[in-house]
């Protein structure tokens, strides 16, 4: 059971890893420009902030330390890209709303996983904090 | 920190509750329909069967019953559909190639999620007692 947990673990937090060094190194510009046609403030400047959320989110999960800080950081990021970047109900083109809609409620459920981790008991298995 | 925890039950099961009811009654025939056009045999009997999966997940979690067992239904939907159904190294377009590369990274993010229940002490917080005197938890 320890395994799976902790293959799970690992697919959960290099998700958010992957898309922390997308935020920061691999596509910064190319994120502010699609968060400038969303009309986001400051695009560049929130693409590094959501950045450096996930950034966050990811280390903690995948050392397993300071877990309650992590999942603070996921919904702070979560809450408002989903509600912002995929208002699927303003969207006109019927085929793109759907996309928008699969990603608006797959993030809800990365929201609800996430709260989930914060019934796993501290430490965790095979981490920092153990 | 229970409820918060409970709150994320509640969004996580819901959400496979949904899609479940989505395979099984409110759009069997388009999704059967978009199997189909990815190439899965006998595609409404797949459609069907993952709906099951979702379902048995769905309430798993919901209710905090049989969580063991509805972790492995979903992994059980997982690993099929996401590298079947979201196979973007075979997509041509660019565009949509981008848009099931997302699709297939969020699924292994949420199978992840779903090993992970694994590690929740049972019985879970709020969760409907069945079968026990309720003198646990």
């Amino acid at each position: 059971m320890e395994v799976l947990v902790f293959v799970g673990r690992m697919l959960f937090g290099l998700y958010w890893l992957y898309n922390g060094l997308n935020h920061l190194v691999i596509a910064p510009k190319a994120l502010a420009q699609y968060a400038a046609m969303k009309k986001v403030p400051a695009p560049l400047g929130m693409v590094v902030l959501s950045g450096l959320l996930l950034l966050i989110g990811a280390i903690t999960i995948l050392l397993g330390i300071a877990i309650p800080v992590g999942v603070a950081a996921l919904i702070v990021f979560l809450v408002p890209v989903t509600f912002w970047m995929h208002d699927f109900w303003n969207v006109q083109d019927p085929m793109q709303r759907m996309v928008e809609m699969v990603q608006f409620t797959k993030n809800l459920a990365l929201i609800g996983a996430t709260l989930l981790l914060l019934g796993i008991p501290e430490p965790w298995h095979w981490s920092l904090a153990e | 920190m229970n409820v918060l925890v409970l709150i994320g039950r509640i969004i996580v099961g819901v959400y496979y509750l949904y899609n479940a009811l989505n395979h099984l009654v409110f759009a069997p025939g388009r999704l059967a329909e978009y199997a189909a056009s990815k190439g899965v045999p006998l595609p409404m009997l797949a459609v069907i069967v993952t709906g099951l999966l979702l379902l048995i997940g769905g309430l798993s979690i919901l209710l905090g019953v049989y969580t063991r067992v509805g972790v492995l239904a979903l992994v059980l939907f997982f690993l099929p559909v996401t590298f079947w159904m979201h196979d973007f190294w075979n997509v041509a377009d660019e565009m949509q190639r981008m848009v099931q590369m997302t699709q297939f990274v969020k699924n292994l993010a949420l199978m992840g999620s779903a090993l992970m229940f694994l590690a929740i002490p049972e019985p879970w917080p709020y969760a409907l007692k069945l079968g026990q005197s309720g003198s646990r938890g």
